[in-house]
């Protein structure tokens, strides 16, 4: 069988994309296509709407179409094994039956107990129906706590990842939605972001992803002078917000750059280093903290083993709150000890370590590239020519100075002094510890240890 | 100083000094770097600061109104040691010994571990002697102290609201025995900042066992972390992290300094956000304290005679008891010395933290023990102090977070009783220098020491009357936290002014 195509049309024109079956046997029409969309193909092109339009390329692409087909087919093959929400184990609570006297204690003294109390919401918010009798119980309140009727919840919760987008909330106490806190900035944004969140399933990860998505808080967070008499708080977001990170992601993003960072995720608490006589502060020294090995050493900061009487200092010497006491919002501070800590401390030396033999790997061995390649992988954006002039003649001030002291150039890089002692090493120690020395200080950066 | 609105006040600062000089890099730093080098007081070079004080949180603030007081050093004694074996002799007590008490007496107190039932009062083994023009009394256990008796204003009638250790001890440094407080040098540093330079304005220092409260007892709670107390070590580096790496001298710390200080720098003209002037200023603060703080630990420019007269390098006392550590007789007396020489580099408030006192049993001995430990050296600080005309300027507190009963503990299980339980309704405080009138004895227990009969005095009282000392009206230093303004003396606290 011969088939040929002629084309009449000159040479710009050809055919766009056209398909040739051939079959055997009897076609039934329904193996071609199912009565639905053979319909949509009998009627002609230009009288097709966008609806019919969209059905009959659709199907094509689902069925006809052998590169789209496959990727339906995975995609349908994925949808079978999208995970199923979590479900949570939790403690069965039984309801009592009959209801507890609760009363007002004294100035919270519970030997004093003052008249007695009964349950129910505030007076500004829909009221908290009991599903049978006159109290409403914990299953009660927690139905009236996502109810469609009360929007208190969304806007508390939408105003906190908000927080964490912009170093503050819309309501800036985001603690205290009450009498005592400050009034929104922007009210109707945050009734519109708490509609959201509710219209997307309270999830998280979406609303997260649409205020991610808006132009506001894709803004520079350069401060702007011009706008200090205006708005000197930045309240309105003519810019973003620039923060340091808080506690553990500053030892987070030290280890990741560096190469070292486990990304194990779940299980118990870890522990990493410690001095010893900061665990013997416990109450009363009862309590030995014993280090982790292996990758549990450099796991996430959120896994440290949090031991409230004495807490690890890397945490709390960045704000992190001492959890004696629940904390929805940090401060910031920027105090000494943070410079001592991210400059002197172990995990953080070893960091700089990491991040000098990553480097040191690169293929273009010139020290400028490897300055641009560290300061891009620390700060997510080339070096400017003021940067990479001045850690090169950091690097050659250490590098002279190792090259005097080698002794000390193994000690800094990590190289034991075991090590071979043939020049080739020497001159390997020298060139990690000058590295060592520079990765250090991009590590202290202002900008690696903020959100910008 | 308004500290209800600090941190607007902080910002509007911040926010003057970008106005004022179009953004804070070059000029205005400057100009500033002059206050920075007046105020070192040590000896080292104080580094190319580039960032005015003002944006320091620690920066030294005036008074609410004029004080003698500039530095306080809290010596507390966790544990609760026993005032009736140290300070408030009870002859009726020992007269009464192993009767029991009347139960309209005890029907509302709880205790810790006593079993009321059968419990009995138990007499002193001690002596008693009065001392100096007031006839101050004290116990055989604590000659040294009785030689500071005319500098020394003991308060017989203390009482708090807490009877165990952990809320007790957070009740003496917060106010309130709940978590989540300034302590007490949070308060100062918050309101007055600090006149070093080179060091921090709260210091811990801790000899021994650790207390119950740990770190607890020197977290600046909801104030920012700058006013929390930082740990002196008693070994290896003085403060944590402050040694550059092994194989990284000085001189490449400088050089990573100056390098960090200048890409910082050309960041902060790019950016304009005061914060990166702070932080350049904290790594100047850090670089300094490098210096300064191996210099304070290093005792060997103290005359022979003074480390004697702590007893830096006394031997350890026979006996050891529950509170040793290591050589713990020796670490206090250097945490006195290191008391004092925090003073005169202008720190704000130190904490010497000495545990345990807490003695259920075996009383007689561990009290021997632990008294033995710091009398000779509190009484070296406060002769020390007022030799060099520190004391006027330098308030010493000692205390505990209670006292103990003078019923005899009967603990379930144990056979003999040789101890006291908990005991928050009377107990005994030692205060000196820092605007407080010596030589007197204030407040009365009753004749057996069970509660306070004249002049009470709670534990906000205390407070109230130390921050007065130091020139700030305890109802005016103010955090607002929650939605409400607070306070180191909660809703409570009168400033007593007979000690004044």
């Amino acid at each position: 069988m011969t088939i040929r195509l002629r084309q009449h049309y000159k040479d710009q024109h050809s055919i766009g994309r056209f398909q040739l079956r051939l079959m055997t046997g009897e076609a039934s029409a329904d193996s071609i296509a199912p009565t639905a969309i053979r319909e949509l193909i009998a009627v002609e092109a230009d009288k097709r709407n966008d609806q019919q339009t969209v059905q009959l390329r659709d199907h094509f692409l689902r069925t006809a179409f052998e590169p789209t087909k496959k990727l339906h087919q995975q995609i349908d093959q994925l949808a079978k094994k999208a995970p199923v929400p979590p479900l949570l184990d939790v403690r069965i609570i039984s309801q009592s039956k009959s209801l507890r006297e609760t009363k007002v204690f004294d100035r919270g003294a519970f030997l004093n107990p003052l008249h007695s109390v009964q349950s129910g919401g505030f007076a500004t918010l829909p009221p908290i129906e009991a599903r049978s009798g006159d109290q409403p119980d914990r299953l009660d309140l927690a139905r009236w706590l996502v109810s469609d009727q009360n929007p208190l919840t969304a806007r508390v919760l939408a105003n906190h990842v908000w927080s964490h987008l912009f170093g503050e909330g819309i309501v800036r106490t985001v603690n205290d939605f009450g009498v005592r806190g400050e009034a929104p900035t922007h009210r109707l944004l945050l009734d519109w972001l708490a509609a959201e969140y509710r219209r997307v399933g309270w999830s998280r990860k979406r609303l997260i992803k649409q205020i991610m998505l808006s132009s506001t808080y894709q803004q520079a967070s350069h401060h702007r002078p011009e706008l200090l008499d205006i708005d000197a708080e930045n309240r309105l977001l003519a810019r973003q917000n620039r923060f340091r990170v808080s506690a553990e992601i500053v030892r987070d993003l030290a280890l990741s750059v560096s190469g070292l960072l486990s990304n194990k995720v779940g299980g118990p608490s870890v522990f990493p280093p410690l001095p010893p006589d900061v665990a013997a502060l416990s109450y009363a020294n009862s309590f030995k903290w014993q280090t982790s090995s292996g990758e549990d050493r450099l796991r996430r900061g959120m896994y440290t083993f949090f031991k409230r009487t004495a807490p690890h200092p890397n945490l709390i010497t960045f704000d992190c709150p001492d959890s004696n006491t629940t904390s929805v919002s940090r401060r910031v501070s920027n105090t000494p000890l943070q410079a001592l800590t991210l400059l002197n401390n172990e995990v953080f030396v070893e960091a700089a370590q990491g991040l000098a033999s990553r480097v040191a790997k690169i293929d273009d061995s010139a020290d400028a590239s490897r300055i641009d390649a560290m300061l891009r992988i620390c700060l997510s954006r080339p070096a400017t020519d003021f940067e990479r002039q001045r850690f090169l003649k950091l690097l050659t001030t250490a590098r002279d100075w190792y090259r005097q002291n080698p002794e000390s150039a193994k000690q800094l890089s990590g190289r034991s002094a075991s090590d071979s002692q043939s020049t080739a090493s020497e001159d390997e120690a020298i060139n990690a510890a000058a590295w060592t020395a520079v990765a250090r200080i991009v590590l202290n950066l202002d900008e690696f240890v903020t959100r910008e | 100083m308004n500290p209800l609105n600090h941190f607007q006040q902080e910002r509007s600062r911040r926010a003057f000094l970008n106005t004022s000089a179009s953004g804070i890099g070059g000029i205005a730093l400057a100009n500033m770097l002059t206050n920075d080098a007046s105020a070192a007081d040590v000896s080292s070079e104080p580094g190319q600061s580039r960032v005015p004080s003002t944006i320091d949180p620690l920066a030294a603030k005036p008074s609410h109104f004029p004080a003698k007081a500039k530095s306080c050093i809290f010596i507390f004694m966790a544990g609760a040691p026993s005032q009736l074996d140290l300070f408030d002799p009870k002859p009726k007590l020992n007269e009464l010994n192993g009767q029991p008490l009347p139960e309209s007496m005890t029907e509302n107190v709880r205790f810790a571990f006593i079993k009321k039932e059968s419990a009995t009062l138990m007499g002193s083994k001690r002596t008693y002697q009065p001392h100096g023009e007031s006839g101050m009394m004290f116990s055989d256990l604590l000659p040294h102290l009785g030689s500071c008796a005319d500098d020394l204003l003991m308060v017989n009638s203390m009482h708090t609201d807490q009877f165990n250790h952990h809320p007790g001890q957070l009740m003496m440094q917060c106010g309130r025995g709940s978590f989540g407080l300034p302590t007490m040098g949070s308060w100062l540093t918050y309101g007055l900042g600090s006149e070093s330079r080179n060091l921090p304005g709260y210091v811990v220092l801790t000899s021994g066992r650790g207390s119950s409260g740990g770190a607890t007892l020197w977290q600046s709670g909801f104030l920012p972390s700058s006013y929390a107390g930082v740990r002196f070590r008693d070994q290896g580096e003085p403060v944590l992290n402050l040694s550059n790496p092994q194989g990284l001298p000085s001189e490449l710390q400088r050089a990573g300094l100056d390098a960090l200080a200048d890409v910082n720098a050309s960041r902060l003209d790019i950016v304009n956000d005061p914060e990166i002037a702070s932080r350049i200023s904290s790594y100047e603060l850090a670089f300094r304290m490098q210096m300064a703080a191996p210099e304070l630990i290093d005792l060997s420019t103290e005359s022979q005679e003074t480390l004697d007269a702590y007893g830096v390098d006394r031997a350890e006392p026979p006996n050891g008891g529950r509170g040793k550590q290591g050589e713990t007789a020796k670490g206090f007396a250097r945490n006195c010395l290191l008391a004092r020489r925090m003073v005169e580099r202008g720190v704000r408030f130190i904490n010497i933290i000495y545990a345990s006192w807490d003695h259920h049993s075996s009383l007689d001995k561990e009290l021997g023990y632990n008294a033995t430990v710091v009398d000779q050296p509190i009484a070296a600080l406060i002769k020390d102090l007022k030799q060099r005309g520190l004391l006027d300027q330098t308030m010493v507190v000692w205390g505990s977070e209670f006292g103990r009963t003078p019923l005899g503990e009967n603990r379930r299980g144990s056979t003999v009783v040789t101890g006291r339980d908990h005991h928050p309704s009377a107990f005994t405080m030692l205060l000196a220098g820092g605007g407080i009138k010596g030589g007197q004895t204030y407040g009365r227990s009753d004749e057996i020491g069970w509660g306070v009969e004249d002049k009470p005095v709670h534990v906000n009282d205390l407070h109230a009357t130390m921050l007065h000392c130091f020139g700030l009206d305890h109802l005016k230093l103010t955090a607002r936290f929650q939605g409400r303004d607070f306070r180191l003396t909660d809703v409570a606290g009168h400033v007593i002014e007979e000690w004044i």
